[in-house]
């Protein structure tokens, strides 16, 4: 783990309007986030740990503040910047899988390196050593409806980690998943983190998954209360 | 066309086979509604590529017949006959003229006519008539007036004073075949000249104009009538195909100073209904285009809808809006050609069946008459149509699917990632 932060977050703050009302989700946050950590954002439901993810990995912008990501604000990027930064730097894992279900395993990982654009013969290379690493590669012909919810979440995670992204968010991951799923796929994450140098940021409310953790960002109703290593 | 070639590299560069598959599974992802929708798109296809079928075998026909019924595919004359009927207008030295014809390799068949006006007269009654003087085995090689005969026999002798008239005349007249009748006539000089005839055969053409107003006699047997001098006023050729019209004329006839005309000038009344029923038949096309992109967009809308979070992670994962619309693009482009294959199959073993079968309309026959058609059509569908059809078709696909494509664009993935 680098010492130098590659992520800022400044007095950021996100508001929603639902009906009239106004619901501050974040509440002018600020810390810092040094590459190849292994951070979970916990919190109970509501205190805006997904918000913070979708500010971080350019899917929202916040009403106030500045996200420095390698020195540029993603909260100033245009859309298809933002677009852009998704692509080349971040990688998501949702809490539904949120596999293509007509893809298979194989070709739900190769998909990513398409879109940034990895040409075939590295593509192959690539998606068969990321589906070892989380060993899946004997599951590359399967569709996603054949796999358990372990497995799909796995291939989620090699489908973010495929690209040789430089930040995962992972939302919730294990929320779907019985626990010893849950914690082979914390394992799995953790390793990837080492081995790859893989800056991991997971939301979670789960006290396993915040037991993993390399820090802590504690939230709550929208503020940071602490950060804890 | 380079700017085409590189904008076609590009997209094809773009369009990656994992994309195509990706496409390709979408469409049959929900197999039922996918069968739907080509379906609507085969069967409108189907029918519009019958209708065609339809019209153009009905038309080729018409043509065929009308040019097999008296005209050729065009006819000589000398200047101002046709618009003078002047008997004396004759063409001289015309059998130079039809041997040189009838030793070109594309023309079927060159057949001379006299033409005149006179008066029939029967035991009962008499009808102002055209007389027609051909010979008939040259007759034989352009139209088919010998195939026409119902009563009696074709072929009027030139020794004999012998005539071939309609069926209409004939029960106007009161006569039949083998009765005697007058025929009165202004000659080439002036004259009245009469004579009396034998009916040989009585014919049944169909149309309308020449059962009721035209007899036929030998040339000679007219000649000699009229007192003509050795010169007939019509020359009629038929070609073995229409395409050869112009390289025919411009070959054989571009040097004599005959007026030349063709069966399109002959007959503007066919070439006129041809063009109001393909008017027609594009209103048709154009009304099931519109039936069936309505059909595509609703099948491809609900698409975008059920895949609202699908799009939403693709998004999420950096596409940009054009791959979102390449992608529903080429879902409904697949859909269409799909759809346009089966259609243009199905539509072309419909237009085989019914162009070996026919389709009877004898029922309407007497509304079909004018037109030449004939009672039983046979499609016959011109490739031009069958491309048109097609391409129209599956532009409708293309279009159909904009407005959906437009929706998944707009998907903003924190809004679809929300909706799960």
């Amino acid at each position: 783990m680098s010492e130098i932060p590659t992520i800022k977050v400044e007095n950021v703050t996100k508001t929603f309007h639902l009906t009239g009302e106004t619901i501050t989700a974040l509440k002018d946050i600020s810390f810092a986030i040094c590459a190849g950590e292994f951070i979970v954002a916990a919190g109970p439901s509501g205190s805006g740990k997904s918000t913070l993810l979708h500010l971080l990995g350019a899917l929202d912008v916040p009403d106030k503040g500045k996200i420095m990501v390698n020195g540029r604000d993603i909260a100033v990027m245009s859309e298809s910047l933002r677009a852009n930064f998704r692509r080349y730097e971040i990688g998501f894992v949702f809490q539904t899988f949120s596999l293509i279900p007509v893809l298979t395993v194989y070709e739900n990982v190769e998909y990513a390196l398409l879109l940034k654009g990895v040409p075939k013969g590295q593509r192959k290379r690539m998606v068969m050593e990321t589906l070892t690493t989380v060993g899946l590669e004997r599951y590359a012909t399967r569709y996603p409806r054949q796999l358990s919810g372990g497995q799909q979440q796995r291939v989620a995670v090699c489908r973010a980690i495929a690209g040789q992204c430089t930040y995962i968010l992972a939302d919730e991951p294990t929320a779907n998943l019985d626990a010893k799923n849950a914690m082979g796929l914390m394992e799995i994450m953790r390793q990837l983190n080492i081995e790859r140098k893989v800056t991991f940021i997971i939301s979670s409310h789960d006290p396993r998954v915040i037991s993993k953790a390399e820090r802590v960002i504690y939230l709550e109703d929208g503020a940071l209360r602490d950060s804890t290593i | 066309m380079l700017i085409l070639r590189l904008a076609w590299r590009n997209v094809w560069r773009n369009t990656r086979r994992l994309i195509l598959r990706l496409a390709w599974r979408n469409v049959w992802r929900n197999t039922r509604r996918s069968l739907i929708t080509i379906s609507a798109i085969a069967f409108g296809l189907t029918f519009l590529i019958f209708l065609w079928g339809f019209g153009d075998g009905a038309h080729e026909q018409m043509v065929e017949n009308f040019i097999r019924l008296r005209i050729g595919h065009f006819q000589l004359h000398a200047h101002g006959y046709l618009k003078e009927e002047d008997i004396t207008l004759g063409i001289p030295k015309w059998q130079e003229l039809v041997d040189k014809l009838s030793r070109h390799p594309l023309v079927e068949g060159v057949t001379p006519r006299i033409l005149g006006q006179g008066l029939i007269i029967g035991p009962r009654q008499s009808s102002g008539v055209i007389l027609s003087g051909i010979l008939p085995e040259m007759e034989k090689k352009v139209t088919n007036l010998s195939t026409f005969v119902t009563r009696g026999q074709f072929a009027p002798n030139e020794k004999v004073r012998e005539i071939l008239i309609g069926e209409d005349l004939a029960r106007y007249l009161k006569v039949e075949s083998g009765d005697k009748v007058v025929i009165l006539s202004q000659g080439f000089y002036s004259s009245l000249e009469s004579g009396s005839y034998r009916i040989r055969g009585i014919f049944r053409s169909g149309a309308p104009d020449i059962d009721r107003g035209l007899i036929f006699m030998n040339l000679h047997t007219l000649s000699d009538l009229l007192q003509m001098p050795d010169e007939v006023h019509e020359i009629a050729v038929r070609l073995r195909s229409s395409a050869d019209l112009q390289g025919v004329i411009a070959d054989e006839v571009g040097g004599n100073n005959l007026e030349i005309n063709t069966w399109q000038n002959l007959a503007p009344l066919v070439v006129q209904w041809i063009e109001l029923d393909n008017i027609v038949l594009y209103i048709i096309m154009f009304v099931v285009t519109i039936i069936v992109t309505i059909g595509i967009t609703n099948s491809i809308l609900m698409t975008v809808y059920e895949r609202f979070e699908e799009f939403g992670v693709i998004r999420a994962m950096g596409a940009r809006r054009m791959e979102i619309l390449q992608m529903v693009l080429l879902e409904a482009l697949l859909l269409s050609i799909v759809g346009v294959i089966a259609g243009v199959l199905l539509g072309l073993g419909l237009d085989g069946f019914y162009g070996w079968k026919g389709i009877d309309l004898a029922k309407y026959s007497t509304a079909f008459a004018p037109f030449y058609s004939g009672t039983v059509i046979y499609n016959h569908v011109t490739w031009w149509h069958v491309v048109q059809s097609a391409a129209i078709t599956l532009a409708a696909g293309l279009v159909s699917s904009i407005y959906p494509a437009i929706h998944a664009i707009r998907i903003q993935p924190l809004e679809a990632l929300r909706y799960v």
